[in-house]
């Protein structure tokens, strides 16, 4: 990473000279654009900041949905007008590690500034130098997020970010260059894992003690991924992780989809091999965390195959209506028309696992079927080293009640018995979102009662007390 | 359009019908489809298929339903043919169309297609040449996810790389089967091109479909959706707020002031009748359906042509042993062709071939005749695995020409169940069809040569490849054709016709893509109209 290609220096500096009316912004350095470049895929801003109309990775526009409402990725080119061409290198720290945008306004946190705050100077001057001479200046306004009462209030940010706003930790002296201390500055900081993983208490702040222990992620599960060797993945091996990681598959283990299939394809998987492999070491000392779970997830290795004989029967041409209702179809019945020709009929996938084994991933085993019912619903579509794993999205072709009885299926025959899926359980995955505390649930009542003010008092009563402690 | 119950009505939700609904619903028009069959989704056609015993009826796991009923059902095409050949017909009343059983060769007309009487004297010229048609070729090849290879003359003519493309296929080849390898090498030497077949199984996983891997039944279905069909596009127009209306047969175009088309009426399988307004109307019914809608509603024939020049790629089939394994059934069921003869002078003469290989798994073919030698056990088991292994057919793609009275009509005398009529067709053979069996035989007995095989079944019979061209073809004289280059109606403005129907020359290639790619074209025109 301290090694930059000579011709992308040259190129920015040619760049430069060819433009002299662009001037380089003060703190930008040419000489750091590749390893600012480097770092902005650690840290996976495009997955927020991409113009989902253009496919453009940073000029903005994407939506976040949060509790609190849609919040969206600013367009973070160098485009004077609707970038961030004429931000300072201290107004980009600010707004990456402070969560403070220019002018001073308050960011809301899914901006991850509570992870960012740990990045070292140095990194963030990298990140500084590549976003304003790396990344071509692309015209987008972004939409602007408008949060209902009494969110849209941005100072109420004040207090929360006192409490809450560095996670991360204070900025790095200086970025650990390998081992688990490269691992934590990397997962702690840069990939904001906690983002995602660990759950969140009544204000939507990251929970202390339950690191990494799982939390929900829209309509996905952002699972317990501490070294607990029951809830979370203990007894995944170092090698796993990196593997998994690097490719988004581990046979009998897991499959990246949804957000983190995105997270491996943006960022995990073009990470040096060496970053990769700190990442899993790390991860493997992040302090267990029982959320209990009464089996692990992964690593299910018992199968019932489909009971073809009790599933066919001599259709007659004559008889139309069976050839079109699907309403008294078995879960067995629509995996074998559905599932089956891929996963095969014992749920093992191919030999050579082009299709994957659905026997021992994780999202078959676990508890919580979150992650089955989406996988079926939204399909996985993830390109690594060139390499694009697609399985279709069946939300066109199955209905809730078809999808229930589906992964009610998979989840009995290829993973744990009893862990029935029922229609219900679909409809509050659809439902989704983080659990929402009472606090967030009921803000504008409580705003409007005058008890916010009371909140505020007591978060300010908090941080006196912390500060004297 | 407050006055209307949409801007454009689509009557059928096959490939042609639902891209151009899928272009209408991008530029932001109103658009009702009406499907005479039912919604089959992909998982219930495959357990279909296992459910039934017929499996070499690429219809029977799709439903028959006695309001739209499918072309196999006995009676529903009452047809009248030669003494040495059959007319026979498959397609699908049901959402997305034929194309949820077809095997997805996409493949475009050659320049001279466009042009066949200014080039030979035969036939019919198109209104609009093969420039004219290549860039929405090349809009149909990305909607359908084409893969193919630019490097080939598909025309077998020594002309390189051809016909000219603007752009590349959106995906490349697949790997060859090793029966196509064995062609190569043994077809190659005695001067046949055996070159690659542009289809729509993705080779690459494509615009949400998955990559093919051989499951070798694109016909009836495929299990895993890598091969386009219709209901591709079915789904993407209706996420684009397409309301999709299956079950409702269309059965009358109403007329009104300036002869223009005012509604359409439906009947749903409970015998209610049911009428629409719109701006526009399309009909993308099938090239046999079709001609009967505007029949039995006596629109759009001023030129008496509606129904009449039927042409299909009717030709020649034959299976031979070969004297070493060809392992037929690697892939998918169709790989490669032979192209010499699709654009010779014998044109002049003769119809144009194109020689297709099959690739299915051949246990069925084979196993009856085994059985009838009375072989049992393992004696049945290792001669069944010996011939399957050396099995292998091939049949012509043959050129038809366009004849007033090769034909379709609705016919009266066979109702179906709620009362609409059935079909006859008359189609005879000429002398333009007859004289390439000359050719063909003497190219067959070079395959077979090449292979030291043993002939199975005889070249002796003629059948259809169920592609249908020239019912209500397309033509710059009102007088002699039925709708003009943008498939609109000479007799009615605002009625276009979506279907390979339209096409005044059948050459020897599968038409559907053609038919999408004048589909886009149409829908793009109707945009900038309504």
């Amino acid at each position: 990473m301290a090694r930059i290609p000579a011709f992308s220096a040259l190129s920015v500096a040619a760049l430069l000279a060819a433009a002299p009316a662009i001037a380089a912004p003060e703190g930008a350095d040419p000489s750091l654009v590749e390893k600012g470049r480097y770092l902005a895929t650690a840290g996976d801003c495009t997955s927020c900041h991409n113009n989902p109309k253009t496919g453009n990775p940073f000029s903005g526009g994407y939506g976040v949905g949060s509790p609190i409402g849609m919040i969206y990725g600013p367009n973070i080119t160098p485009s004077a007008k609707t970038g961030i061409g004429s931000w300072t290198l201290d107004e980009f720290s600010n707004a990456v590690r402070k969560g403070r945008g220019r002018g001073g306004h308050y960011l809301y946190p899914a901006m991850p500034y509570t992870a960012f705050s740990g990045i070292s100077d140095a990194d963030t001057r990298a990140l500084y130098s590549y976003f304003m001479l790396g990344v071509p200046a692309a015209e987008n306004e972004a939409p602007k997020t408008e949060l209902a009462f009494p969110f849209n209030i941005r100072p109420l940010m004040m207090g929360w970010d006192l409490l809450f706003g560095a996670s991360g930790g204070k900025p790095a002296a200086q970025a650990p260059e390998s081992g688990v201390a490269r691992g934590k500055y990397l997962v702690d900081t840069l990939a904001h894992c906690s983002t995602c993983h660990t759950p969140r208490g009544m204000l939507m702040e990251e929970k202390t003690g339950s690191f990494l222990a799982g939390a929900q992620l829209g309509q996905w599960k952002a699972p317990n991924i501490t070294s607990d060797p029951v809830s979370g993945i203990g007894k995944w091996s170092e090698d796993d992780l990196f593997r998994y990681l690097k490719t988004g598959y581990v046979d009998g283990k897991g499959v990246a989809a949804g957000e983190m299939g995105l997270a491996v394809q943006n960022s995990f998987s073009k990470l040096t091999d060496g970053d990769i492999r700190s990442i899993a070491a790390y991860i493997k000392t992040v302090p267990p965390v029982n959320t209990g779970a009464k089996e692990p997830r992964s690593g299910w290795s018992k199968s019932a195959p489909l009971p073809v004989d009790k599933l066919e029967s001599p259709l007659e041409q004559k008889d139309y209506k069976a050839f079109i209702t699907v309403s008294n179809m078995s879960g067995a019945q629509i995996y074998e028309g559905a599932c089956a020709t891929c996963h095969g009929y014992d749920g093992r996938g191919t030999p050579d696992r082009v299709m994957p084994s659905l026997v021992g991933s994780s999202a078959v085993g676990s508890a919580d079927p979150a992650n089955l019912v989406m996988t079926i619903t939204d399909g996985v579509s993830r390109t690594v080293h060139g390499n694009h794993v697609l399985m279709p999205v069946f939300k066109t072709k199955l209905n809730t009640s078809e999808i229930a009885k589906v992964a009610d299926y998979v989840a009995t025959a290829f993973g744990d018995p009893s862990h029935r899926v029922t229609e219900g359980d679909v409809q509050r995955v659809y439902g989704g979102g983080r659990e929402v505390s009472w606090l967030i649930a009921n803000a504008a009542a409580l705003t409007w009662a005058g008890l916010a003010v009371v909140v505020m008092a007591i978060i300010g009563l908090f941080v006196a007390w912390r500060r004297k402690a | 359009m407050s006055n209307y119950d949409a801007d454009v009505i689509i009557i059928g939700s096959g490939a042609l019908g639902a891209n151009a609904a899928n272009q209408l619903a991008i530029a932001g028009k109103s658009v009702i489809m009406l499907e005479a069959g039912p919604v089959v989704p992909r998982w219930k056609a495959l357990e279909n298929y296992h459910n039934i015993s017929a499996k070499r009826n690429w219809c029977a796991p799709y439903p028959n339903v006695p309001w739209a009923p499918s072309a196999y059902t006995d009676g529903y095409i009452q047809a009248k043919s030669d003494p040495d050949f059959d007319y026979v017909t498959s397609y699908l009343r049901v959402v997305g169309g034929t194309t949820r059983h077809w095997a997805s060769a996409c493949w475009r007309l050659l320049p001279n297609d466009f042009k066949l009487h200014s080039t030979y004297g035969v036939g019919r010229d198109w209104p609009i040449s093969y420039d004219d048609l290549e860039p929405w070729y090349v809009q149909a090849e990305r909607e359908m996810g084409v893969v193919g290879t630019g490097e080939e003359d598909q025309s077998g003519q020594g002309r390189g790389h051809y016909p000219p493309r603007s752009a590349p296929y959106p995906l490349p080849p697949e790997g060859k089967p090793y029966m196509l390898q064995r062609m190569q090498s043994k077809l190659g030497p005695l001067g046949y091109q055996v070159t690659h077949e542009p289809h729509g199984r993705a080779s690459r996983p494509y615009d949400g479909r998955p990559a093919c891997v051989g499951n070798n039944m694109c016909e009836p279905v495929c299990p895993i959706g890598a091969m386009y069909s219709g209901d591709v596009h079915v789904d993407k127009a209706v996420a684009r707020g397409v309301k999709l209306l299956p079950e409702s047969v269309a059965f009358k175009l109403e007329k009104g002031e300036k002869n223009r088309i005012v509604a359409v009426h439906y009947r749903k399988p409970d015998g209610s009748d049911h009428k629409l307004t719109a701006k526009v109307f399309i009909v993308a019914a099938h090239g046999l359906e079709t001609p009967k809608l505007l029949l039995v509603s006596d629109v759009a024939n001023s030129s008496d042509q509606v129904g009449r020049n039927l042409m299909d790629h009717t030709g020649m089939s034959m299976n031979f042993l070969s004297d070493e394994p060809l392992w037929t059934g690697r892939g998918s069921v169709q790989h490669g062709c032979i192209v010499n003869r699709r654009d010779e002078p014998t044109r002049a003469k003769h119809s144009a071939i194109r020689y297709s290989f099959r690739n299915l798994v051949p246990n069925v073919d084979v196993t009856p005749d085994l059985l009838k030698q009375g072989l049992m056990g393992k004696a049945l088991e290792d001669a069944i695995r010996d011939r399957t292994s050396r099995f292998m057919n091939i049949s012509t793609m043959s050129e038809t020409l366009p004849s007033p009275t090769n034909r379709v009509q609705p016919n009266p005398d066979r109702k179906d169940s709620i009362g609409l009529p059935g079909l006859k067709v008359n189609y005879h053979l000429d002398d333009y069809v007859r004289g390439m069996r000359d050719q063909a035989q003497h190219d067959f007995a070079n395959f077979i040569g090449a292979f030291n095989g043993t002939m199975l079944d005889a070249p002796t019979g003629w059948r259809n490849q169920f592609h249908i061209m020239g019912t209500v073809i397309m033509g710059n004289d009102p007088k002699n054709s039925v709708v003009n280059s943008d498939l609109r109606t000479h007799d009615h403005e605002n009625l276009f016709l979506c279907t390979t129907g339209v096409m005044p020359s059948s050459a020897t290639v599968n038409p559907t893509l053609t038919g999408v790619a004048l589909s886009i074209r149409a829908a793009r025109q109707i945009a900038k109209e309504v």
